[in-house]
């Protein structure tokens, strides 16, 4: 047990740990299977094709260009300025 | 509940409020340069100035001071991005792990430069060393100072009288970082290495167990970025595990510092606050309101999580205190914490936008999730963030006024600034933001296939479980609830987009209220004006934060905690 609670506490198991609850209650034999079976050498789990860095990059920029133009959609927003003159109580 | 569990909540709130206004002092001093120390820095801070080819003594208006921070965050992002994707050529790679997928790298890098820490990656297998100092720790650095700039120039808002400018980004970042955030990093550091947090460059241990099994033991640079996790406000571990691991939180006196380092800056900012706009009272008045919810949070949780699980109790184990045994609900918590300081960490880390944690959130019992989840859906106004939590908490200011002028038939006024049409209208705008992308985003995630295939638990909990992932990023706090698989496409892309616009989509219209704030003339004091540092307003200022909060995510919250706690008591679980 106490050699288990190292390995969960040192690698990335909590991914197997959901994998085997999803089989429905795992005991404590399950979770030791996964852990030796994975070899400590893991990886996280993937299931589907790397995507590129063009598409990451131009996402990115879309993003940025949305905030800057965030900036002008705010200073139109207060456009024009409060026509009430500050000193009035 | 013992006694001891509530004296650590004690010790705790005592240590923390009697840090406030020594450290706020310090951090005024430090970004007006007349500290000893800055006055000994400057020629190395100016040297920098030089470098970058920065003029400090020009000022910028609220555009201005917007667009530095973006520009200088995208070349942030693109930054962390290229360094995780080329990890494997770069040194300081003992592991010889590889690059980074482009769809983790790209949440990661924004999940850093907004301060908000999400991982959906486990460091020890994802990371190497240069990645983690040269990537994550220097923008847990300075999406922080980041944070601490942008409360900072809304403060001069609130100060300064028919001004055109806020500041200048620059300077403010350069001194963030040089006066206060590098040498509480330094001291916090060595304290941890002595706690027996590891700091070395050399590759992990392989170690044989009993069984004769090969084990290999993570280790590396960890107690240089432990401290900057904390302060900053990040919460990224270095480690999957993250505080609950023992090479991150070693003993309980770290546990109890780091729990200081989480709130450190954010209530100090309250005092800072207080000093700049000449009433401290008025700083005092805000940490009161950060103060109420903080315990009401924290005994909610405590109590929560100490009274006796019904599904264990129904199998007839023991769960009252003794000397072998914490009390209560102890599943995903640490032995060596108890209920009592896992209950409080967790509040801290929600109620900060820190997001570190030491236990897993998703074992906590219904109603204490349902805390956890107001602590980040109110915007991290308790405390929150460096900076962000003071901004944060300045814009439901600026609600509760308003509304109290509604009341009275009066134009709002702030400490002498009338609040008027254009500051309530971006005001809004920022409140929004994060609600409008939390609950869009859990509401798409919860009817598409991809958005399904995450949760590990059916009904109500696997609908928690997406809906904090989804508040978690939006509100920069990168906590997760655990139990969601989100290293997918859909997660990582749908999470960048929450955590890019709970912190930029914020920040613009708080700079834009600091900008019409500081043009603004001072209005006397009169015998109508609304006083701001009683208790009068305090009262005020948490009915606006609760029923602002509780309006917008009850119907969200209804269909996952407390459906979930109901349930719950007539024994069914998901």
């Amino acid at each position: 047990m106490a050699v288990i609670e190292i390995i969960f506490s040192v690698t990335n198991l909590y991914d197997d740990i959901w994998f085997v609850r999803e089989q429905r209650q795992p005991d404590i034999a399950q979770v030791a299977a996964v852990c030796y079976r994975r070899d400590l050498k893991l990886q996280p789990i993937r299931a589907h094709q790397p995507m590129s860095d063009l598409l990451m990059l131009a996402m990115l920029a879309a993003a940025f260009a949305a905030a800057i133009a965030y900036i002008w959609a705010c200073l139109d927003m207060i456009h024009p300025p409060d026509a009430a003159p500050d000193d009035v109580p | 509940m013992t006694w001891q569990g509530w004296l650590q909540i004690a010790v705790f709130a005592a240590l923390i409020t009697a840090v406030v206004k020594p450290l706020g002092l310090y951090i005024l001093r430090s970004l007006d340069g007349h500290g000893r120390v800055q006055h000994a820095v400057a020629p190395f801070e100016h040297g920098l100035y030089r470098l970058a080819g920065i003029n400090p003594q020009e000022e910028q208006n609220w555009v201005q001071y917007a667009l530095a921070l973006l520009w200088f965050h995208l070349a942030g992002i693109v930054v962390l991005y290229v360094l995780q994707r080329a990890q494997n050529l770069l040194p300081l790679n003992p592991q010889q792990l590889g690059a980074v997928d482009p769809d983790l790298a790209l949440n990661t890098a924004v999940s850093f430069a907004t301060n908000t820490s999400w991982q959906s990656y486990a460091g020890e297998t994802t990371l190497s060393y240069f990645s983690q100092m040269a990537g994550i720790t220097v923008q847990s650095f300075l999406s922080c100072a980041t944070g601490v700039v942008v409360a900072m120039a809304l403060i001069r808002g609130f100060a300064r009288r028919s001004s055109r400018t806020i500041g200048n980004f620059w300077l403010d970042l350069t001194r963030v970082t040089l006066y206060v955030l590098l040498p509480i990093s330094t001291v916090g550091a060595l304290v941890l290495v002595w706690q027996g947090v590891p700091q070395t460059l050399g590759p992990y241990v392989s170690a044989t167990t009993l069984e004769g099994a090969h084990q290999l033991l993570a280790r590396g640079p960890v107690a240089s970025q432990e401290v900057i996790k904390l302060i900053s406000g990040d919460g990224g571990g270095f480690f999957n595990a993250n505080s609950a691991h023992p090479f991150e939180n070693p003993t309980a006196l770290a546990g109890l510092l780091e729990m200081l380092l989480i709130f450190l800056i954010g209530v100090a900012l309250t005092n800072t606050f207080g000093r700049t706009v000449g009433d401290q009272r008025q700083g005092w008045a805000l940490f009161a309101v950060m103060a109420v919810l903080f315990v009401a949070g924290s005994a909610v949780i405590y109590h929560s999580e100490a009274v006796r699980n019904p599904e264990i109790a129904s199998l007839n184990i023991d769960q009252s205190p003794s000397a072998q045994q914490s009390s209560g609900n102890m599943e995903g918590k640490e032995v060596r914490f108890g209920v009592a300081q896992s209950s409080l960490f967790a509040t801290v880390s929600t109620a900060s936008s820190d997001g570190a944690v030491d236990s897993m959130h998703d074992s906590f019992m219904p109603l204490s999730g349902l805390i956890l989840l107001g602590n980040m859906m109110v915007d991290e106004v308790i405390v929150g963030g460096p900076g962000s939590g003071l901004f944060g908490m300045l814009l439901f200011v600026v609600v509760a006024v308003f509304a109290a002028g509604l009341m009275i038939g009066r134009t709002p006024e702030y400490l002498g600034k009338k609040i008027e049409g254009n500051e309530v209208k971006m005001t809004m705008l920022a409140l929004l933001c994060p609600p409008a992308f939390i609950l869009i985003l859990a509401g798409v995630a919860t009817v598409l296939p991809a958005g399904l295939a995450g949760p590990s638990n059916a009904g109500p909990h696997g609908f928690s479980e997406i809906l904090y992932a989804y508040t978690s990023a939006a509100a920069t706090n990168g906590s997760a609830f655990a139990g969601l698989n989100a290293n997918t496409p859909f997660y990582n892309l749908s999470l960048s987009l929450a955590m890019f616009a709970g912190r930029f989509l914020v920040i613009v219209p708080v700079l834009c209220v600091a900008g019409l704030l500081a043009a603004k003339r001072v209005v006397p004091v009169s015998a109508g004006t609304l006083p701001t540092h009683g208790m009068q307003f305090v009262g005020l200022l948490l009915g606006t934060i609760v029923i602002v909060g509780g309006l917008t995510f009850f119907p969200a919250l209804a269909l996952g905690p407390v459906v979930e706690h109901f349930t719950m008591q007539s024994g069914f679980t998901y």
